[in-house]
């Protein structure tokens, strides 16, 4: 099977990428030189791990004998739907970067009404209703009932001050 | 022992306690009953509101949670053929067959009282056993520790399926390796780059929901749905569900099916890393290979004990995978690794001092898990009909809000927007492990016995003053060792004798 086209190829190689940038990162953790009479530094488990990560991953991608029977990646992925999939993710992040700037009851409102929208919900009234009332009853119950801080953001600051 | 059975049952009493018992069971019921999202996204959805808790409190709903879960995972199984949880595949077998030929009210009033049972049984298995092993496991040293935490690694991968060993492996080993980030045990930062949000290490919830909450609704987005599957969920929702009465006959004739697959669930459960689908696939092949030729047709076809026997083998599983939890601090599953976090985010550290240290918090639990087995019983049976209608909440509604409640659940514990950002980078790279088939329960498996492994590692290397006889010098340490080499490499060998014969 091509190697692209193996799905435990590429998962491996993505892990064995991961493993020797931790790799070298270990060189990066100061050891302490008033405990370098001890036996076991900061460093001791990482070493260990990477070098066991890096083995299996050869192991794996090298050696392991070649399953015919596995799914390729090309058919595994046939038919996703990668567009709301991202989508999806790129609003979640999104949220979580203007968390502090919109405050917690807008951003929410804004990722509910966009997710809404990204599934394709066309009832836009129902849409804009369930995505105020989700982020408000959350408001209340967080707030009212459990007494939790949650940042009003800095727009609301700058219309309303602290 | 009969005062922490009495301190037990004051707690689990409690009315405040009842009440999060049963809000648990309904909470549980629905989110297991939603296709993709399992006992594991739901008692992680449960770790942020039940921080203010005490930590009897916490654990009694999320053991309700537990229950409702597989309960749920077993109602849309039969419903509509999705089962929600893995342990809950066998039940589809012969419940959805039911379901289809109307009788889906007989087979889910099979499916909790089989449940039940199992979970009865479980629960009389668990009180003989946990103090017993709890009492043995006292005598533990470091070494032992490192060594069965080496075991209960292992063991997750070893029982991993065909062809999946070497990537349970590198999976573990990645949560290993992701336990290192931050502060190590003598104060010395690790792979923090500069970054002060990761000076605390990268928390555990946040990896737990990113992996299982978030990547489980955009797996369920990226992959479309089957028609069928979903027509199938408008037919049974709305049908009426039929009698849900079983015949005396009918109770005799399950009645042994039920409990030898609670034992056998029970015994299977206890495994680290066998869990709930393994027992409910063994009890269902056990009970086809038992079965007289006549009832061996009926198997896949709508049969009473094909239905018996994975249901109470998985809630029997469910409890028995307690075991080690409670008395090694070592989870078995990953749903038990969950609750092994919560745990040691309350400040409890699960293990053989629990039972001494903490006996209010140890045999609440327990009678809380069996408590929750009632409460399903007597409560979401009759509800059944009405719970089921939620299955009718659009996709489009209910994935941003679950997207959004596992979204806020790490922020209302850091109260740091890097969390949701973290979060959501690290459920995208799950996404892709998804994809790829990599498991993602021996990663977290990994991260959470990271930090007591390391711990251990370097007690016992310090005692033996950087000798490496500590692995050989006392006959605990060897035979857990030679049980975990065994673990791993008898599947090994026996799949390599097969392949040459």
């Amino acid at each position: 099977m091509n190697f692209l086209n193996s799905k435990n190829k590429v998962g491996s190689s993505f892990i064995l990428l991961f493993s020797l940038i931790y790799l070298a990162a270990i060189f990066e953790i100061p050891v302490n030189e008033s405990l370098s009479y001890d036996v076991v530094s900061a460093r001791t488990l990482p070493y260990c791990l990477a070098l066991v990560a890096i083995l299996v991953c050869l192991l794996q991608i090298f050696v392991s004998a070649e399953d015919d029977s596995e799914e390729s990646l090309h058919t595994a992925i046939q038919g996703f739907q990668w567009r709301p999939c991202l989508q999806l993710t790129a609003a979640m992040f999104l949220y979580g970067m203007s968390f502090e700037f919109l405050g917690f009851l807008l951003a929410t409102f804004l990722f509910l009404l966009v997710g809404f929208a990204i599934l394709k919900e066309k009832r836009y009234l129902l849409s804009l209703a369930v995505a105020a009332g989700v982020a408000l009853f959350m408001w209340l119950v967080l707030t009212q009932l459990f007494s939790i801080h949650l940042d009003s953001g800095e727009v609301y600051r700058m219309f309303f001050g602290s | 022992m009969l005062d922490g059975i009495l301190q037990g049952l004051n707690t689990a009493f409690l009315p405040i306690n009842l009440l999060l018992l049963f809000v648990g069971c309904f909470a549980g019921t629905f989110i297991g009953m939603l296709p993709g999202l399992g006992p594991v996204s739901a008692i992680a959805l449960m770790i942020p509101i039940t921080y203010g808790f005490d930590p009897s409190s916490g654990l009694i709903l999320m053991a309700g949670v537990y229950y409702g879960a597989v309960f749920g995972g077993s109602t849309s199984a039969i419903l509509i053929n999705a089962p929600g949880v893995s342990g809950a595949v066998a039940t589809a077998f012969d419940g959805y067959p039911m379901a289809q030929r109307g009788e889906a009210g007989r087979a889910l009033a099979l499916a909790a009282y089989s449940s039940f049972c199992g979970g009865t049984i479980g629960a009389v298995f668990l009180l003989i056993f946990v103090p017993f092993l709890a009492k043995v496991s006292l005598s533990f040293q470091s070494a032992d520790y490192f060594a069965l935490m080496l075991f209960g690694l292992t063991a997750i991968t070893a029982f991993a399926g065909k062809g999946q060993v070497l990537k349970a492996v590198l999976m573990a080993v990645l949560g290993l390796m992701l336990a290192t980030v931050g502060e190590d045990p003598s104060g010395i930062q690790r792979f923090t780059f500069g970054i002060t949000d990761l000076y605390d290490g990268i928390s555990f919830l946040l990896l737990s929901m990113a992996t299982f909450a978030i990547a489980e609704a955009l797996v369920v987005i990226l992959r479309p749905a089957p028609v069928e599957s979903e027509q199938s969920s408008q037919d049974v929702s709305f049908k009426a569900l039929g009698s849900m009465k079983l015949s005396k006959e009918e109770v005799l004739d399950v009645a042994p099916v039920v409990g030898r697959s609670s034992v056998l669930g029970f015994l299977v459960g206890v495994l680290p890393g066998a869990g709930a689908t393994i027992a409910s696939f063994l009890a269902y092949g056990m009970e086809r290979n038992l079965a007289s030729l006549k009832e061996k047709l009926k198997f896949g076809k709508g049969s009473l004990r094909g239905l018996a026997a994975p249901e109470s083998a998985n809630n029997a599983a469910s409890t028995g995978s307690f075991v080690p939890l409670l008395t090694l601090g070592i989870p078995g599953s990953a749903t038990t690794a969950v609750m092994l976090g919560a745990l040691l985010s309350y400040g409890v550290q699960p293990g053989p001092r629990l039972y001494i240290d903490n006996p209010a918090v140890f045999w609440s639990v327990i009678i809380s898990m069996y408590l929750g087995n009632v409460i399903l019983l007597v409560l979401n049976l009759p509800l059944i009909p009405y719970i089921s209608r939620l299955l009718d909440i659009p996709k489009q509604f209910l994935t941003p809000i679950i997207l959004f409640l596992s979204l806020i659940g790490v922020y209302l514990v850091s109260f740091n927007p890097f969390d949701l950002v973290m979060m959501v980078v690290i459920g995208a790279i799950a996404v892709f492990f998804r994809v790829l088939n990599f498991p993602l329960a021996p990663m977290l498996l990994g991260f959470i016995l990271g930090g007591m492994l390391e711990e251990n590692l370097r007690r016992a290397l310090m005692i033996s003053d950087g000798s490496l006889a500590f692995l050989w010098e006392r006959p605990i340490t060897a035979s857990i060792l030679l049980i975990t080499l065994a673990t791993v490499l008898i599947p090994q060998l026996l799949s390599m004798l097969r392949k040459n014969s």
